[in-house]
């Protein structure tokens, strides 16, 4: 295994991992990386292998998922069972509602969702984020998102901590955070 | 080859950056980011064998291994000592398998990794604590089954945990437990936050730092992030306190502001130090 490729991932691990900790704030994977075909390769490299699963959230998102399972080694499954779901030009396209969200028990044996956005920003949004990570609270932007996923996502994520996490991809593969536990009020973006 | 030429010889080079294979790291992570999500809820991951025995650390080791970069700057405590064999194994290990930088200084750290305290000094947001845990269930007193403990937490069902507070006050006056005091986390999950003393569990609340939990040998990964809720159980007449050490200052550095440890002199009296080893080390500086 190429050592430059193992410490890249950790360093794309601590991005995520800040992201997460830390909804609505923007973070890059790598500094190497620009594009969002790249970014989604890293990711799925850092994360992923054959023990889990991708699916698309629509038939047109079947190139971003082989650039996962390619990246990755991971396994191309359908859409309710996959653990990790890529939903391209940000939408889903009412698949938020058909991927796992765990069980009572087993909250985490959920879906995690990335969309490919076209920007991201850490201010700007019209709708409050809070909870978890949230100093107070946060507005972030999220462009190229369609307006319905919101209402989406807080559908699936309303039986807390049953729910799913997503991650926000941008153009130019930097990457924004919401977990299930965030809280959004108001707007619709 | 003797012991000492064998333990220096340069192998980094050759190992695995970190050690860990990329199967067990991606496993680590993948259930970091979903301990991160649900603050609190024990994340279950497939622990890996180690250069060292299960219940030495390994939960935290892994967390470590999986996230460790290049230019970070480790700090290894065990009950807030720096100088103990066990940290000090385990700094070395870091040391040689990812050539990471290694310090005693809180303030200078990147990561810290940690077992049974939280350093005196206040911890920051560009840095992370791994917290090593033995016993992940905070449920595990009153009820034996895993199964059973799931569901209680699955139905934030905690009543058996309030009767267990209660009956320690009926039967002693107080609530007697010293660590391990169980906390509820972002107003949902019951969680152990490790055997630390109570003195460091109001660390943990609304801080800037991000806390990691891992047990190795029970297999399990969950954290608390930043800015959340970490609230001891305590009763409106019986409310959660810290230790006492009014009257008691460091023999060694004179802190009145510190956890301290009491420690039996050989002519058998007793006094205290701190437990912060480092803390106490730059106070004296």
């Amino acid at each position: 295994m190429n050592r430059a490729f193992t410490i890249e991932e950790h360093g794309a691990f601590r991005s995520l991992l800040d992201a997460m900790s830390r909804p609505g704030t923007v973070h890059r994977l790598s500094d190497s990386v620009a594009d969002r075909d790249g970014a989604l390769a890293l990711l799925a490299r850092t994360l992923l292998d054959a023990e889990v699963s991708v699916a698309g959230a629509a038939a047109d998102d079947e190139p971003s998922v082989r650039t996962v399972a390619r990246a990755s080694g991971c396994r191309v499954a359908e859409l309710s069972e996959a653990d990790f779901v890529v939903a391209g030009r940000g939408s889903s396209a009412g698949a938020v509602s058909r991927v796992r969200t765990g069980t009572p028990d087993w909250p985490d044996s959920s879906a995690t969702l990335v969309y490919l956005v076209d920007s991201v920003a850490q201010e700007g949004g019209d709708a409050v984020w809070t909870g978890p990570g949230i100093p107070g609270e946060r507005s972030p932007k999220v462009e190229g998102l369609d307006p319905a996923e919101w209402e989406r996502l807080r559908e699936a994520n309303s039986g807390y901590p049953i729910g799913i996490d997503c991650f926000f991809l941008d153009a130019s593969g930097r990457i924004l955070a919401i977990p299930r536990s965030t809280r959004v009020r108001g707007g619709s973006r | 080859m003797r012991v000492r030429e064998w333990m220096d010889r340069d192998t980094a080079p050759k190992g695995t950056f970190a050690f860990l294979d990329d199967g067990a790291k991606k496993d680590v992570r993948r259930a970091l980011l979903k301990a991160v999500a649900i603050p609190g809820y024990q994340v279950p991951y497939g622990s890996r064998e180690m250069p060292l025995a299960r219940g030495w650390g390994t939960g935290g080791i892994q967390i470590t291994l999986s996230m460790l970069l290049p230019d970070d700057v480790v700090k290894v405590i065990d009950q807030g000592c720096d100088g103990s064999v066990n940290a000090v194994n385990i700094k070395k290990f870091y040391e040689r398998t990812a050539r990471v930088k290694i310090t005693t200084d809180t303030a200078l750290a990147s990561v810290i990794q940690t077992r049974h305290r939280i350093p005196e000094e206040k911890m920051t947001d560009r840095q992370i604590l791994v917290l090593q845990v033995p016993y992940p269930e905070a449920l595990r007193e009153v009820e034996p089954s895993e199964a059973q403990t799931r569901r209680m937490h699955a139905e934030a069902d905690y009543g058996r945990m309030w009767l267990h507070l209660y009956e320690d006050i009926v039967r002693f006056g107080e609530i007697r437990i010293a660590y391990r005091y169980p906390c509820t986390v972002n107003g949902r999950h019951v969680m152990d936050p490790s055997p630390i003393p109570r003195w460091d569990v109001p660390k943990l609340h609304m801080a800037d730092t991000l806390f990691l939990f891992g047990a190795g040998r029970e297999r399990r990964i969950y954290a608390v992030p930043p800015h959340t809720r970490v609230e001891p159980l305590e009763f409106d007449d019986h409310r959660f306190r810290v230790e006492d050490f009014s009257g008691k200052a460091c023999a060694r550095c004179g802190a009145t502001d510190t956890f301290l440890d009491e420690i039996l002199m050989p002519d058998g009296t007793r006094t205290h130090f701190c437990s912060d080893s480092g803390h106490c080390d730059k106070r004296r500086a």
